[in-house]
This record gives C-alpha cells, sequence and structure tokens, in this order.
C-alpha cells in the first residue's frame, strides 16, 4: 500500500471521497487562464519527472498559472513555462484561487 | 570505522579551470563568449558524444573557462547532466561559476544550494536582468549573497553589463560557507558516512548527500575511489536510513533544500513581478497554438527550404560547383596533375571522373558544403530562438503514436540537413529505447538535404502527383515501422516534459560560432569518409566490379523494381554518397531512360534504402554494433520490400 506522508494525509481526512484520492482537482479539469495553488502529486506519477517538476517549482503550496491545455498543457510557474502532455498533467491535483 | 584522514577540499592555486554551470538556456554559452572573447575549443567529453567548449578567460590566461550542459539537479537525469557532474569531480577546479536566470530566482537558488554545500570556492551570476526589469522583478542581490555566503553578481550577457564585476569576483575565490540543516534521519546519516568517504575535490558532506540520494555519477566515483570496507559501510548506512525513512531519502533531502530556497528568496525578493504580456510571449503562445501553431510550423518550414534548398543548394552550390570548382579550380588542378604526375593511373584517381579531387573534394566542398552550411546557420538560428521546444510540444501527439515524444522532432529535423548529424543528436534524447527508435527512423525515412535537392527536383519534373506518392509513401512507412518498432521494442516511452524559455533574437556571434563549430565537425569527421567513398567507387569501376554488381543485382532490381539494370550501381554508389545515387539516376531521367513509374519506384527506393556511410558509422558510434547491423539489414529489406509493391501498386493504379 502506499504510504502518505504527513501532509497528504491531513488532505486526504480533508477530503470525503476517500483516504488515497488527492483533495483538489486534476490540472486536465482546469480550464487555460486558471490561477491554481498545487496540492499534491499523484502517487503513480514517475519519480524523475516528479522531482524535475519540484525543481521547478511546480511543489505543494505553490501557485501556478494554466495557459494551455491543447494539444499539450503549458503552464506557467514563476517566470518558466513548462509544457506536457496531458498524461503527466493527470498526475498533478490543483486548488482554483 | 576509520578508513582514511578527515576528507578536505582541495583547492588549486596557479593554473585550472572555471566551471559554468546552470539550468539550460540562461544564458551560459553567451555569457561564456563575454568572458573568453575568443573561440573556443570545442571537444567531446571522453566515452560521451557529449560537447564541452574551453577557452581561456580573457584576462587571466592560466585559467581555463569550461562551459558544461545544463543541468536542472543533481542526481543527473540524463547524459548531458551526467558529464557536468563528472566535471566536477575530474576538473582541477578553482572556482564554480553559476549562471541563473534572474526572474527565476527559487529554481536558481535550488541548484546554488547543491552547489554551493560542495565547498569550492564560488560566484552566482543572475543574467538576463533584463528580462527581469521587463517583467517587474526586483532583487536584492545583497540579502542573497549574504545568506549565501558568495558573491552575487547581476548581468545581462548579451549586452555585456555585469562582466567586469564579475572577473573581480571570480579572482576573489570566496569559498562559501553554507550548512542547511536536514531531518535529524540524514544529519545522522550524513554524520556516520563522514569518516568513509575519501579526499575528494568536493567536500564530504555533500558527496555523502549526493551518495544518500542515489546519485550515479556519486556512486561511481566512490567505487572508484573508496576501498571496499569504506563502500560497504557507506550502502549499509544508506540502507538504514531508507528503512527508517517513508519517502526516498533523495527527496527528503530535495524538500529541505526547497524550502530553504523558498524562504530565502522570499527575503530577497522586492517585487514577484507581474504575468508578462509583451509582443514575444502572445507570439510564444501562438506557436504552441493548435491552428496558428501549425502555421506558423509552416511557416518556418517554407523559410527553411527557401534558405537551404533554393539559396543554398541552389544559388552557392551553382556559385561552387558551375563557376568556381568547374570553370577555375577543376581545369587548373587538373592541368596540373596531368602534366606533374607520371603515372596516368595515379593522375586519374586524383583528377579523373572517379577522382579523389574531382569527384571528391569537389562535390564535398562544392555541393554538400554549403548545403549543410545553410542548413546548419538556419537550425542555429531556430535554436537560439527557444523555437524548437515549442515544436516539440506542438509533434508531441504525432510521436507518441510511434512510441516517442515531441523532443525527437529534433533530431529528426536535423537528419532532414545531413542523417549522420540528425543522428548524433539522437543523445538529446532521454532514454535508450527512444534514441534507438528514432536512430532507426533517420536511417530509414529521413532524406538528407543532399538527396531531397535531386529528389524533389527530379519528381517535380513529372508532376506534383508524383511527388506526392513518394511523399505519401515515405511517411506511411515512417509511421507504420515507427509504430510497430514501438511495440516490439521493450521500455516505457518518457512523457513529454519540456521547457519553453521566451521567444528571443537569436544573437548572431552565437549562431555563426555554432555554426563554424558544426562545420568543423562536419570537415572532420564526415568528409573524410566521403573521400574513402571516392576511392572505393574509383576501383569498383577501374575493375570493372562496378557492372558485375550491375549484373548480380539485375533479378532484384529489374524484375522486382521494374528498373533498368544498371540502376543497381546507382545503389550501391548512393551507399557511399547519397546524393551520388540520386544525381546517377536524374542523368538517367535527363537522357530518357527512366518512365515516370521508374522514377517514383526510384526515388522511394533511394530514400528507404540505408544512408550513406558516414550515417552508417555514426549509427555504429552511438549505438553497438548488433544494433547497427540489425538496422541496416531491416531498413535494406524494407526499402526494395516497399520499392517493389510500390512498382506493382503504380501499374495496378493505371501509370505507366
Amino acid at each position: 500500500m502506499p504510504t502518505l506522508n504527513s501532509s497528504q494525509e491531513k488532505e486526504s481526512h480533508r477530503n470525503p471521497a476517500g483516504p488515497y484520492l488527492p483533495a483538489g482537482q486534476r490540472l486536465t479539469e482546469l480550464p487555460p487562464g486558471t490561477h491554481a495553488r498545487m496540492v499534491s502529486f499523484a502517487p503513480g506519477i514517475p519519480g524523475d519527472r516528479k522531482a524535475q517538476l519540484q525543481a521547478y517549482g511546480v511543489i505543494p503550496g505553490n501557485s501556478l498559472w494554466i495557459r494551455q491545455q491543447k494539444p499539450v498543457t503549458v503552464i506557467q510557474v514563476d517566470h518558466t513555462e513548462l509544457a506536457f502532455e496531458s498524461e503527466l498533467a493527470e498526475s498533478i491535483y490543483l486548488e482554483k484561487l | 570505522m576509520d578508513c582514511h584522514s578527515p576528507a578536505s577540499t582541495v583547492t588549486f592555486t596557479g593554473a585550472g579551470s572555471i566551471a559554468l554551470v546552470g539550468h539550460p538556456n540562461v544564458g551560459k554559452s553567451v555569457l561564456f563568449q563575454r568572458l573568453t572573447g575568443q573561440r573556443a575549443t570545442i571537444s567531446n567529453y571522453p566515452g560521451t558524444t557529449v560537447e564541452i567548449a574551453r577557452a581561456a578567460l580573457s584576462d587571466w590566461p592560466d585559467t581555463v573557462l569550461v562551459d558544461t550542459p545544463g543541468v536542472i539537479a543533481f542526481p543527473p537525469r540524463s547524459d548531458d547532466e551526467r558529464v557536468t557532474e563528472q566535471l566536477l569531480f575530474s576538473e582541477p577546479l578553482k572556482a564554480i561559476l553559476q549562471v541563473g536566470d534572474a526572474k527565476n530566482l527559487r529554481r536558481t537558488i535550488l541548484f546554488t544550494v547543491q552547489l554551493a554545500e560542495m565547498g569550492v570556492p564560488m560566484v552566482l551570476a543572475l543574467n538576463m536582468i533584463d528580462e527581469a526589469d521587463a517583467r517587474g522583478v526586483r532583487l536584492q542581490p545583497d540579502v542573497l549573497s549574504e545568506r549565501l555566503s558568495l558573491p552575487v553578481v547581476p548581468t545581462t550577457a548579451i549586452r555585456g553589463k555585469g562582466v567586469d564585476k564579475l572577473h573581480g569576483a571570480m579572482k576573489k575565490h570566496t569559498r562559501p560557507n553554507l550548512t542547511i540543516a536536514y531531518p535529524q534521519l540524514i544529519e545522522e546519516a550524513v554524520a556516520e558516512s563522514l569518516p568513509h568517504i575519501p579526499s575528494a575535490p568536493i567536500s564530504a558532506r555533500s558527496l555523502a548527500l549526493l551518495w544518500l540520494s542515489d546519485d550515479s555519477v556519486c556512486e561511481a566515483w566512490l567505487e572508484g575511489h573508496a576501498d571496499r570496507g569504506c563502500l560497504d559501510a557507506l550502502r549499509e548506512i544508506r540502507a538504514q536510513a531508507q528503512r527508517d525513512a517513508n519517502i526516498p531519502l533523495g527527496e527528503m533531502i530535495q524538500q529541505t533544500r526547497l524550502e530553504f530556497a523558498r524562504t530565502l528568496v522570499d527575503e530577497a525578493t522586492l517585487e514577484n513581478g507581474s504575468t508578462w504580456r509583451g509582443l514575444s510571449a502572445r507570439l510564444g503562445a501562438l506557436t504552441t497554438h493548435p491552428l496558428w501553431g501549425v502555421s506558423i510550423l509552416l511557416l518556418v518550414l517554407y523559410g527553411l527550404y527557401w534558405f537551404v534548398g533554393i539559396f543554398g543548394a541552389g544559388t552557392l552550390v551553382g556559385l561552387l560547383e558551375e563557376n568556381l570548382f568547374g570553370e577555375i579550380l577543376n581545369p587548373w588542378f587538373s592541368g596540373l596533375i596531368q602534366r606533374w604526375v607520371p603515372i596516368p593511373l595515379l593522375s586519374e584517381f586524383i583528377v579523373g571522373e572517379y577522382g579523389l579531387w574531382t569527384m571528391g573534394m569537389t562535390y564535398a566542398l562544392a555541393l554538400i558544403l554549403p548545403i549543410v552550411s545553410t542548413f546548419f546557420l538556419a537550425f542555429g538560428v531556430l535554436e537560439d530562438s527557444g523555437y524548437l521546444p515549442r515544436l516539440s510540444a506542438l509533434s508531441n501527439r504525432l510521436f507518441s503514436t510511434i512510441g516517442l515524444n515531441g523532443k525527437a522532432v529534433l533530431p529528426m529535423v536535423l537528419g532532414l540537413g545531413c542523417v549522420t548529424m540528425g543522428t548524433l543528436t539522437t543523445r538529446v534524447l532521454e532514454s535508450k529505447r527512444e534514441r534507438l527508435l528514432t536512430t532507426l527512423l533517420l536511417a530509414l525515412a529521413i532524406p538528407c538535404s543532399a538527396q531531397l535537392g535531386v529528389v524533389m527536383g527530379m519528381l517535380g519534373s513529372i508532376s506534383l502527383a508524383a511527388t506526392m506518392v513518394w511523399g505519401g509513401v515515405v511517411a506511411l512507412i515512417l509511421l507504420a515501422v515507427g509504430w510497430l518498432a514501438a511495440k516490439l521494442v521493450p521500455g516505457q516511452r518518457t512523457q513529454l516534459l519540456v521547457e519553453l524559455p521566451p521567444l528571443r533574437w537569436p544573437v548572431l556571434s552565437n549562431v555563426v560560432l555554432k555554426t563554424l563549430a558544426r562545420l568543423e565537425w562536419y570537415i572532420k569527421e564526415v568528409v573524410p569518409l566521403f573521400l574513402i567513398g571516392t576511392a572505393i567507387l574509383f576501383v569498383l569501376d577501374k575493375t570493372s566490379l562496378l557492372a558485375v554488381i550491375a549484373d548480380v543485382g539485375r533479378p532484384l532490381v529489374s524484375g522486382w523494381l521494374g528498373l533498368p539494370p544498371e540502376v543497381s550501381a546507382y545503389f550501391v554508389m548512393g551507399f557511399l554518397r547519397r546524393d551520388f545515387g540520386a544525381t546517377g539516376l536524374f542523368i538517367m531521367q535527363q537522357q530518357g531512360l527512366l518512365s515516370p513509374v521508374q522514377v517514383i519506384v526510384a526515388m522511394v527506393t533511394i530514400t528507404l534504402f540505408i544512408p550513406c556511410v558516414a550515417s552508417v558509422m555514426m549509427i555504429s558510434k552511438e549505438r553497438n554494433w548488433r544494433s547497427t547491423l540489425g538496422i541496416v539489414a531491416l531498413v535494406f529489406t524494407l526499402a526494395f520490400l516497399v520499392g517493389g509493391l510500390v512498382y506493382r501498386g503504380l501499374i495496378l493504379f493505371g501509370w505507366s
């Protein structure tokens, strides 16, 4: 079973949908122009992608802008634009601001 | 257990190097030029195809500045990043100069922290201050400098601002005194590890942290420098710490650094700036737009076609081949050789029909060089403008159908200029699987610029439909083989994640220097192979082996493909020089020896046929012998198979 760290556990207790469903909405569900705060990564995300995204600033608590969803997802973190495909975007959970 | 004397960080006085490190796209190369002011020596890092530029600092002659490939963070995730880390271990480092993007301070500092912990004298250059200003970002470099205990110099490299201050700061040899407190679990593991770590170019603490993060370069270094007992102890410490932790140790370490960076950046930032909507930003958004993006791409492709195809292949080649070589150089040189070289065979070897000079060098310098130069120049402009990652984003969906991601567009587009160079560039792809698949497709279905010109010319003189049949068949094969190969080759597809830098005007001097470096590589690596190819053709011609090959190939070429038997000789030539094959066929067409169907079949076959000898050599360098043979065999078979099918298909549809 995947173990949750303490912040993830807190999030899941607030979420009535169940202990392993992260709070917030998936990045793919939000329209371009949204300003959102990053909540968590889905447990299945590849480790190296997670580390790269974190290095760019996609970390819980940081805010980002969604610029585009088709044909790829483009977000802006600080003053950097990142493009990645929707498979990866599905693994990022956000809260609208 | 105390295996060694306490670890210390070595300092080099006198001659040594300064490593220029930083994220990709932060202006390292421009700063490199500003600091060294001269042509750099570009060489491959031993055992890799990663290019490293070195040059002496302009006011500090015994110190060499080493430009390293961009790194996001350690542990490294690509060959480029690995090489940068290896350089930090192996170079006689006087100092580290990190170049950071001033407007993206948080991720810059994240890397600064990792570097500062290494205990090597260090300077941080916050570059692209002009772009930060344009976005309303205002920083306090002094606060950063104080907290990190190292000089922080704002710069705008393309305008030369801050470069003098940088020179001064580097000479100060300030060794940072930065200690971040990690969670207790980590600190304890580090403390236990220290006695087992040998003397290293970087601090033992940073080595221990890399070790705990499963860093492969650090592991390799330790395996080479520490004895068995120490290594076993280190492995046990790490394993134990990991058992006690509920997340990977590397993640724990990174989280601490992220928090530190966040706090520090908040302190040092006066204004975060607002989302910038300047012209370049809006244009940038259009380049990845599903509709506008494609239109812009078509425009770019047309520009490429015009510059390389019409100006390069047409105007420049015409001037060089017909005028300079055809009318002036070759007759003069031929006359010279024929007069002074007594042996007719030798003189023919040099200036005869298949002469080293008249065929080999003339084609290399008058035909290939201008085409390839214009291509590299145009490509350099695209690279430096920041357009290529956007092209990756746009083409990602297409590439995902063949098991790759949008990054593969880079080697593929380069392959249109020169397949050899495209194959070399597959190293930017992140996994072995992707590199193999892309190499296969390059060898199979990407025609290089030398060949493209002739092919398009020949097909164009028949009809547009002919060109479309050719294009359609090649594209179909590319996708079909790509799709199938992706299913058969084991491994996962890497999902696209790419930074989109702002669109910028390319710095012309940078583009020119890059092009010159590529041309130098080309002349050194590829041209000799062409000369060898010419020599082989000379031998084949003199011994009439060429006619023998034509006979041997007859059933295949005439029977299956429906082409005149002489064509098999051109296929052999096409292997040695890709345009030779095409040109030979062109002459046949002009003499009325080929029907439209035969032209299409021949063009399809030579496009799919194995690329020139230089490419095959490059493939064997990048991959192993087994893969190379496999690729060659597969491509050879497919080319003839498809050619024959096209022949029969066209007849069926009423072509003649």
